[in-house]
C-alpha cells in the first residue's frame, strides 16, 4: 500500500507539473485540443450543419454561442490520475501500456460526450452550462477514471490468483 | 460474479449523487464557512502586508487587499480610490463533498457518520489549502510586482502549479483516495476488487 500510494503521488504530480509547462503546452497539449475541438465538431455536424471549429474553439453560426475547450476540459489531468494508478499498481509493461491507451480512449470518449453537452447546454441555460461544467462533469470523468481502474484489476486478477497447490 | 458488487457500487453512486449535489446546492455556504475562515486566517496572518481580510458572502469567499487603485494604477490605501479585493467561488473546491458522500454512502461500513465527519475534516483541509493557492494566483495576477515586493510569496510558477492542482486534481481525486483508505478494509470495498489482489507482489518483467 506504502508503495502504491508512494509511486501514485509521484507520478500524479510528476505528470501534472510536466503538463503545466509552457513547451509541453505548445507542442503537446494545445494542439491535441484543438484535435478535441475537431472532432467534437466532425461528430456534431452530421446532425447540426451550423456547427464550425476553429482552433480549440466550436461554435455554432446561427446562435454564436462558442465554446473555448480549455485546460482541464481537455481530459490530459484525468488521463494522468489513470496513469499514475496504472504504474503505482505492480503488472508488467505490456499490461500497463494497454491499460493507458485503453484508459486514455475511455477517458476521451467520455470527454467528447462533454464538450458535446455542455456545447448545447450553454445555448439552453448558461446556469446550468456553468453548474454542470465546474461541478458535475469533472465528477463524471473521474468516476470514469475509477471505472476503467477497476476493470484495469479484475483483467489483471488471473495472474493475482494463488497457484493451485501440486 | 466480480462484476455485480461494482455495478451495485455504481447503481448506488449514481442514485446518491444527485442528492448529494442537491444537499451541497443548498448548504454550500454552510460548507465552505470553515474551510474560508481558516484560510482567511491563514493568508492574514502569512501575508499581513498584502491581506487586510477574508470573509465570505453566500459560496464566494471575498480577500480584500491592502492595496488600492487610483486611475488604474495599483497605490497604498491611503491613496486610492478603491480598495482591491477578489472574489473566490468556493464552489470550484467544495464540490469534492458530494462527490466524497456518493462514494461514502455507496459504501456499506459502520460507523458510517462518523467516518463521514472525519473524512470531510480532511477535505476541509485540502479546501483550505486550496483557497489560499487560489488567492496566491489572484494575488500575483492583480498586483503583480507589488504582491512580491510586500509579501513572502512563493515563486511565480510554483503559485501558478499550486494553483492548478488544487483546482484541477484535488477536489476529484482527493475524494477517491479518501475513500479508498476509509474502505481499503472492507468487505464492501474488496467485492470490488478480484481476490487476492490487494497483496499482490510486483511480477518480474522477462525482458
Amino acid at each position: 500500500m506504502t508503495r502504491f500510494v508512494t509511486v501514485f503521488a509521484a507520478v500524479l504530480i510528476g505528470l501534472f507539473t510536466l503538463e503545466m509547462l509552457d513547451p509541453v503546452q505548445a507542442a503537446v497539449i494545445q494542439p491535441f485540443t484543438g484535435w478535441l475541438a475537431t472532432v467534437s465538431a466532425a461528430l456534431i455536424i452530421p446532425f447540426d450543419d451550423a456547427v464550425v471549429a476553429s482552433g480549440r474553439i466550436i461554435e455554432h453560426t446561427q446562435t454564436q454561442f462558442a465554446v473555448s475547450i480549455e485546460s482541464g476540459c481537455n481530459g490530459v489531468e484525468a488521463a494522468i490520475v489513470l496513469i499514475a494508478g496504472v504504474l503505482a499498481f505492480p503488472a508488467n509493461w505490456r499490461q500497463r501500456v494497454a491499460a493507458i491507451l485503453l484508459g486514455f480512449l475511455a477517458i476521451q470518449v467520455m470527454n467528447l460526450a462533454r464538450i458535446i453537452s455542455l456545447f448545447y447546454l450553454g445555448q439552453w441555460n448558461m446556469e446550468v452550462f456553468t453548474w454542470t461544467h465546474l461541478y458535475l462533469w469533472p465528477v463524471l470523468i473521474m468516476l470514469d477514471v475509477l471505472v476503467v481502474f477497476v476493470f484495469y484489476l479484475r483483467y489483471l486478477a488471473p495472474e493475482a490468483e494463488p497457484a493451485p497447490a501440486t | 460474479m466480480i462484476a455485480s458488487p461494482l455495478y451495485r457500487f455504481l447503481g448506488l453512486v449514481f442514485l446518491i449523487l444527485p442528492a448529494a449535489f442537491i444537499v451541497w446546492h443548498a448548504l454550500a455556504s454552510v460548507l465552505a464557512a470553515p474551510a474560508v475562515w481558516a484560510a482567511g486566517k491563514m493568508l492574514t496572518l502569512w501575508l499581513p502586508d498584502l491581506v487586510a481580510n477574508a470573509h465570505l458572502e453566500g459560496t464566494i469567499m471575498v480577500v480584500v487587499s491592502q492595496f488600492g487603485d487610483a486611475g488604474g494604477r495599483i497605490v497604498e490605501l491611503a491613496n486610492a480610490d478603491f480598495q482591491i479585493g477578489f472574489q473566490q467561488d468556493t464552489r470550484l473546491l467544495s464540490y469534492s463533498i458530494p462527490f466524497f458522500a456518493a462514494l461514502h454512502f455507496a459504501t456499506p461500513m459502520t460507523h458510517s457518520l462518523e467516518r463521514f465527519a472525519r473524512s470531510l475534516l480532511v477535505l476541509w483541509i485540502l479546501m483550505t489549502l486550496g483557497l489560499v493557492a487560489v488567492a496566491l494566483k489572484n494575488l500575483m495576477v492583480t498586483l503583480g510586482s507589488v504582491a512580491f515586493d510586500n509579501g513572502a510569496l512563493p515563486p511565480a510558477p510554483l503559485i501558478a502549479l499550486l494553483y492548478q492542482f488544487s483546482v484541477l486534481i484535488v477536489p476529484t481525486v482527493a475524494p477517491l483516495c479518501l475513500w479508498a483508505w476509509e474502505a481499503r478494509r472492507l468487505p464492501a470495498f474488496q467485492a470490488l476488487l478480484p481476490p487476492g489482489l490487494l497483496s499482490r507482489q510486483p511480477p518480474v518483467d522477462p525482458g
